[in-house]
């Protein structure tokens, strides 16, 4: 069953999936603002482009309004949605429309410009190249790695799944989500040690 | 690894730091990390991709658009609330289906115009004359391109009609 706490705008999960249900405006407002930012963070860990990422959270919310009377609450609304957006990110390549974008953005180190100005204030200038250099490199490691370990290890890093629920969300064996985790570990290890000697 | 595991295992080190192992391998690992310099540096440094991968995301997810998610979302609600009429109108009258119609419309129509080969109506022929004593007029009419043709006859002298 689902879990009765209140979201932080004080309606239980079960008030709120039966508002949704419903059809009310401010439910679906409460669900996006409650989930967006953490379904895009797994979505971007899949991707590795903003603007997919985008695109893939509104299909994820369409999919919710068209599905929701469907809804039984065997799993908690939150770990339905997770699935969702896993599907969708895994499926957002094959999209062939997607193939032709003028302009997209993938990850990187650039682009967040406020959050680069707040934090050139805070740190000086050297350790702000630092920090940028290390996310290039992290950058580049994640996306040579397939997109099957760049999942798993979404999944594990952001949201703690267990091996188990990642292996039952993939279909895999947990044997597998282990080997993989430390195939992705062992190359974002890499990546960031090739980074640092190339500096000194 | 050293103490009471058999060698060195990364993958171990992995698993335990997932807390994806039991009580005995857990204890094993635990012990050998406090002697093996080189599988406690391997789960530093799994801490401090962690860390960092948290960060890198954190930083990317400045740059998402809750309010246009949330415009996207409202929008499609309303639409699918709203009554099977005015769902048929909004569909037909969106930008995306009248724009293509329109286009296909005027391009089907320059089609039909130049592609359209002229009907030969009923074979165009005299259209009226005129006789006199001295001459006559014929007025004709071409019958594909219906050019009107003046056909004026002089009677030579002497002749009569």
């Amino acid at each position: 069953m689902v879990s009765n706490t209140s979201n932080t705008y004080g309606w239980t999960e079960d008030e709120l999936i039966e508002r949704l249900k419903k059809g009310q405006e401010e439910a679906y407002r409460i669900l996006v603002r409650e989930y967006h930012s953490r379904l895009y963070s797994l979505a971007c860990g899949i991707t590795m482009d903003r603007e997919e990422s985008q695109d893939i959270l509104q299909e994820v919310f369409l999919k919710v309004c068209s599905n929701i009377k469907g809804f039984k609450g065997k799993s908690s609304l939150f770990t339905w949605l997770r699935r969702i957006t896993v599907n969708e990110s895994l499926n957002w390549r094959r999209r062939a429309k997607r193939r032709f974008r003028w302009k997209h953005q993938p990850l990187d180190t650039e682009g967040t410009e406020g959050g680069v100005e707040l934090e050139r204030q805070e740190s000086g200038p050297e350790a702000m190249y630092q920090k940028k250099e290390l996310e290039k490199s992290l950058n580049n490691g994640l996306n040579l790695l397939s997109e099957e370990a760049r999942t798993i290890f979404a999944l594990r890093e952001l949201e703690g799944l267990s091996y188990d629920e990642i292996a039952a969300q993939l279909n895999l064996s947990k044997g597998t989500v282990s080997s993989r985790l430390f195939y992705a570990r062992q190359r974002l290890k890499e990546f960031l040690e090739k980074d640092q000697g190339g500096d000194s | 690894m050293q103490e009471n595991l058999p060698h060195c295992d990364s993958e171990l080190i992995s698993r335990y730091y997932d807390g994806e192992l039991g009580q005995v391998e857990r204890s094993q690992v635990e012990r050998h990390i406090l002697v093996c310099p080189s599988c406690k540096q391997s789960l530093e440094d799994i801490k401090e991709i962690s860390s960092q991968y948290g960060a890198h995301l954190a930083h990317q997810s400045a740059g998402m658009n809750t309010q246009e998610t949330e415009k996207h979302v409202l929008k499609y609600l309303r639409r699918s609330e709203a009554p099977l009429w005015t769902r048929i109108k909004e569909t037909f009258l969106s930008k995306k289906i009248l724009v293509p119609a329109t286009a296909t419309a005027c391009v089907a129509l320059l089609l039909i115009s130049v592609l359209r080969t002229p009907v030969a109506d009923s074979p165009s022929a005299i259209v009226t004359s005129v006789s006199g004593d001295v001459s006559s007029i014929i007025i004709l009419e071409a019958p594909e391109t219906r050019q009107t043709i003046l056909w004026f006859n002089e009677r030579p002298e002497g002749q009569s009609i």
